[in-house]
């Protein structure tokens, strides 16, 4: 020790900083699994955006987590699943854990991210007709560079990339995906390079991989602690009270339904096909009815083409090599006012093709409600975005999912 | 006057072999712990929603 004190000090001060990062990641694991019920109805950022309040989330028994995009959130509403059983009215509570513009192959990083704390667990991924048509004119104009920006996590990337838990093949799958959003990962040289080793089959591509991998797995780590580290900062400075308010009672789900409904009406009331007032701006530029067929081809390309079919594919490819237990959450089409806006039914059931020709081989439920799509309160648009109607058939179906009862 | 008494208590630890290895390892503690400071922070803040005009 006399010999080599520079030495002795250093190794004192790993140890030391190990342990310390050791006790902080349990402690700060703790302290998450205690507060997260309290914590779910201040709909933290951090629980978007970070990975520790969701694993939190997993752990407990009565939160039922709702993955999904623009179709969770865009209509503020009681009826609203993270509202509606925001007091355990039947003994649990949903977590939404979704913003607009959110892209599959967002979620597949978001499910990557959480790993092995998936395994076994009942969650429940939220999918719109509207988000296959992303980019495309007349129909959902979004752009999914922005989309991807607006939602984009280093640290699910990370996870995703490096996840000891997931094939080299599905990750090379996320990795070309994420090829295709360049302008926002430039700005992590490391991962950057990461995603070109990945995206890549061949053999010096895999190996430089695997040589990375330790660097991957370090910086990972390190995004993790600073995860821990903005929750554990919100809790120090907030008096948070980990007892919520539980008020068990029954639904009464006909009149909720009534309820929603005459509200549904209500909101939309400057036009006569169902579509939300907020919304009815979009549709008056253009002069409907359109002619009866006369946009077929444009929704069949438009829907056919869609990347997200494959990075949806994805998705389910990670969520059964993690072990989840999903249920598929689709909306019905918005019969009604494609018609008016000049797709034929016929060929609007592309989409329903299209969507159990994707995910039925992985035998996961899914719910398309199909039968409600001629209903024109059920969505506010023609992307599906839900209504207050439409949540509530969402809230019946995720109580029943919840509870075991969900009929085939 | 203070800086010569504090000059001799670390000149009478650091000639100490034990002392020596302690006020190292708390010197290069006080790095680490400047540097996560510094650093350690992240940034979890992600582009807010920009309507695109459609």
């Amino acid at each position: 020790m006399s010999r080599t004190p520079h030495l002795t000090a250093a190794l004192i001060s790993i140890f030391t900083l190990l342990a310390a990062v050791i006790g902080f990641n349990y402690y700060a694991q703790a302290l998450e699994r205690r507060d997260v019920n309290a914590l779910i109805p201040l709909n933290l950022a951090q629980m978007e955006n970070g990975v520790a309040l969701q694993r939190a989330a997993l752990q407990k028994p009565d939160i039922l987590m709702v993955y999904g995009s623009s179709e969770l959130t865009l209509v503020s509403t009681p009826y609203q699943a993270n509202q509606f059983f925001s007091k355990y009215p039947t003994g649990f509570t949903v977590v939404d854990v979704a913003s607009l513009g959110v892209l599959s192959v967002t979620l597949a990083q978001e499910f990557a991210a959480l790993g092995p704390d998936l395994r076994g667990k009942k969650i429940v991924l939220s999918i719109m007709p509207g988000s296959f048509f992303l980019n495309k004119k007349y129909f959902i104009e979004n752009n999914p560079e922005h989309d991807f920006a607006m939602n984009f996590s280093r640290l699910r990337t990370y996870e995703a990339l490096f996840s000891p838990y997931l094939s080299f093949g599905i990750k090379n799958e996320i990795s070309q995906s994420l090829s295709d959003f360049r302008s926002t990962i430039r700005s992590d040289p490391f991962l950057t390079f990461a995603i070109d080793q990945t995206s890549s089959t061949s053999i010096n591509h895999h190996i430089m991989y695997y040589l990375i991998w330790p660097l991957g797995e370090l910086q990972t780590e390190i995004l993790r602690l600073q995860d821990h580290f903005e929750v554990i900062l919100y809790i120090w400075t907030h008096a948070i009270d980990p007892n919520v308010q539980k008020v068990p009672q029954s639904i009464d789900w006909n009149a909720t339904h009534q309820n929603a409904l005459a509200e549904q009406i209500k909101n939309t009331s400057t036009n006569p096909y169902g579509v939300e007032n907020f919304m009815w701006w979009y549709f008056d530029r253009i002069s409907l009815p359109e002619p009866t067929g006369s946009n077929d081809d444009l929704y069949k390309r438009t829907l056919l083409n869609s990347q997200e079919w494959t990075d949806f594919k994805i998705l389910l490819i990670v969520l059964q090599q993690l072990g989840a237990k999903p249920l598929i959450l689709s909306r019905p089409l918005n019969v009604p006012l494609w018609e008016v806006m000049g797709v034929t039914e016929n060929t609007q059931d592309i989409f329903y093709d299209k969507l159990h020709s994707v995910a039925d081989p992985f035998k996961m439920p899914l719910v398309d409600f199909r039968q409600y799509d001629h209903d024109k309160y059920f969505s506010i648009d023609q992307g599906s975005h839900t209504s207050r109607d439409g949540w509530v058939y969402m809230d019946q179906i995720l109580d029943a999912y919840y509870h075991g009862q969900l009929q085939p | 006057m203070w800086i010569k008494r504090l000059t001799n208590f670390f000149t009478t630890i650091y000639t100490n072999p034990t002392g020596r290895v302690v006020l190292l390892t708390l010197y290069y503690l006080a790095i680490i712990a400047g540097l996560i400071l510094m650093y350690g922070r992240g940034n979890f803040t992600t582009p807010k929603f920009v309507y695109q005009g459609f």
